[in-house]
């Protein structure tokens, strides 16, 4: 797989050490070779459930923190203040910068992440399951962000399970499962029998406004209602 | 006001004040990041693995105890990290083989062949009595070294304390910081073991990062009031050891407990929450929902 710049979109958790270990070296690939940019400026989204919420930070301290590189004083210049203010702005959270991390909500703490993540102005932005636990308008929210990013040149690569949400609104999907099952568009890649080697589960699709919609399969009866 | 006074008109009190003071404020500043951490234990463990260092290295050559103990510390210390990592089931059961029986060579070195720096009782309790200079250079020298080596990777360290695996994505080299924090962590636990003790050092890393925990939910803020609490500890310990006549470590890890006392009951259940979880990250386990749906 070779990531330029497509969005790509990552299915089963396998993605997870696949994408951010291999970019970064942590983990040996068992065949192939990973080439990387000399200097690759990569920023990461973690799952929101790996999170220790328990930990005494406040939501700009947490954005701020991944300026590492750069200037070595603590505290934030006011150029870097004024980079976060603009980035929590961009982001709808800036009312919740002095918050303690564990009293946003999941989408509070989704968009806190992304934050970070930008701060570091990445040439390759990583997202764990980024829909996950939040609510419809953050995942609309996210699902804009991300194509607003994709379209600044940031290439993208995510992990979700998410079929109808976020996966069929993608430009390029992956489908893992112990290896690539398949790679293409999401009309190329969401079709019955792909989701059946990826997930080991019977699905159907469906489409609705030229979309392709993934339900449960159902008796024959009722999915012949569904369609009309 | 004379309570106060009178002892510093001798000079092993004074010496001893600012050590003890020096010692809180360094092992208070630290401990923040062992107990955010969740390593509290690491800390119990190499106090103890350092004082047979300390009786091991005296027996070979009497003036450089010091220096035989911290690399001794400094060992173990990158042992244990390195076992931790390694496999994280079976930490506990390895820093527990380590240091304790590093602990009891050094009960058994100093039973067999006897002493020539400390007592065994000050080793294990805190003295103030023979403060060398030496000490005093080392112990300042090591606060020093600390507090740059925190405020020059302040955010890395906070990235690395908070959520190491994405701080290593984005380019924090968290095995060498991490390495750094383990080797400041045994200084400053040699530095400060003289006085407040090999089997008391430990608590004086873990009270004052709680206590400041309890009082914020900012990083910055806990930092500074862990400090602060640190220093506080030694400082009025010290005097209640003058007075009491009874070890120094002792009284000073008292006065912490107290403060932890005081604090609990005026924060209450909002305090106790937020220490919730400081030894235990949030390791909990999702089962992602399959979208299927």
């Amino acid at each position: 797989m070779k990531i330029s710049s497509p969005a790509s979109s990552v299915l089963r958790e396998q993605a997870k050490p696949l994408c951010s270990g291999c970019c970064l070296g942590t983990l040996k690939p068992r065949s192939g070779t990973i080439t990387t940019a000399p200097d690759l400026r990569i920023a990461y989204v973690p799952q929101l459930e790996t999170v220790n919420w328990n930990f005494p930070i406040t939501v700009e301290e947490c954005v701020l923190m991944s300026r590492t590189q750069g200037r070595r004083l603590p505290w934030a210049s006011a150029e870097e203040k004024r980079e976060v203010a603009r980035l929590l702005d961009r982001l709808g959270i800036s009312q919740l910068a002095g918050r303690h991390i564990r009293s946003l909500s999941g989408g509070q703490q989704q968009r806190m992440f992304l934050a970070r993540a930008l701060l570091r102005d990445p040439q390759l932005l990583l997202l764990d399951e980024p829909t996950s636990g939040v609510d419809v308008s953050t995942r609309h929210d996210v699902l804009h962000l991300l194509a607003d990013l994709h379209e600044d040149g940031v290439a993208i690569v995510l992990t979700t399970h998410d079929l109808n949400g976020m996966a069929t609104h993608l430009p390029h999907l992956i489908c893992v499962n112990h290896k690539i099952v398949a790679d293409g568009s999401a009309a190329e890649v969401i079709r019955p029998e792909v989701l059946e080697e990826t997930f080991g589960a019977r699905m159907d699709v469906l489409e609705h406004l030229g979309i392709r919609v993934v339900v449960d399969e159902m008796p024959e009866s009722r999915l012949i209602e569904e369609a009309r | 006001m004379e309570t106060l006074i009178e002892p510093l008109s001798f000079a092993f009190f004074q010496k001893g004040l600012f050590v003890a003071s020096l010692s809180g404020a360094l092992l208070g500043f630290i401990g923040v990041f062992i107990v955010l951490r969740g390593m509290s234990y690491i800390g119990h463990g190499l106090s103890h693995s350092i004082f047979g260092g300390f009786a091991a290295a005296q027996l070979f050559a009497a003036q450089f105890y010091l220096l035989g103990a911290g690399l001794w510390g400094i060992a173990s210390a990158l042992a244990i990290t390195t076992v931790a990592k390694r496999s994280r089931v079976g930490a506990d059961a390895a820093i527990g083989v380590i240091t304790t029986a590093s602990f009891a060579l050094g009960v058994a070195l100093f039973a067999k062949f006897g002493n020539s720096g400390p007592s065994f009782e000050s080793a294990l309790f805190g003295s103030i009595l023979g403060i060398s200079v030496t000490q005093i250079v080392g112990l300042i020298v090591i606060s020093a070294v600390a507090g740059l080596f925190v405020f020059f990777r302040y955010r890395s360290l906070l990235f690395m304390t908070f959520d190491p695996e994405v701080a290593d994505v984005s380019g924090v080299r968290v095995n060498r910081t991490d390495a750094y924090l383990m080797i400041i962590l045994s200084l400053s636990i040699l530095a400060t073991l003289t006085v407040i003790g090999v089997t008391l050092v430990a608590a004086m890393l873990v009270i004052p990062a709680v206590v400041a925990r309890m009082l914020t939910d900012s990083f910055s803020k806990m930092l500074l009031i862990s400090t602060i609490v640190g220093t506080l500890s030694g400082l009025i310990g010290m005097y209640a050891s003058y007075y009491a006549g009874v070890p120094s470590g002792t009284m000073i890890v008292l006065v912490g407990a107290a403060v932890f006392g005081i604090v609990l009951a005026i924060t209450g259940g909002r305090g106790l929450r937020r220490s919730v979880g400081l030894d235990s990250h949030a390791e909990t386990v999702v089962v992602a929902p399959i979208a299927a749906r």
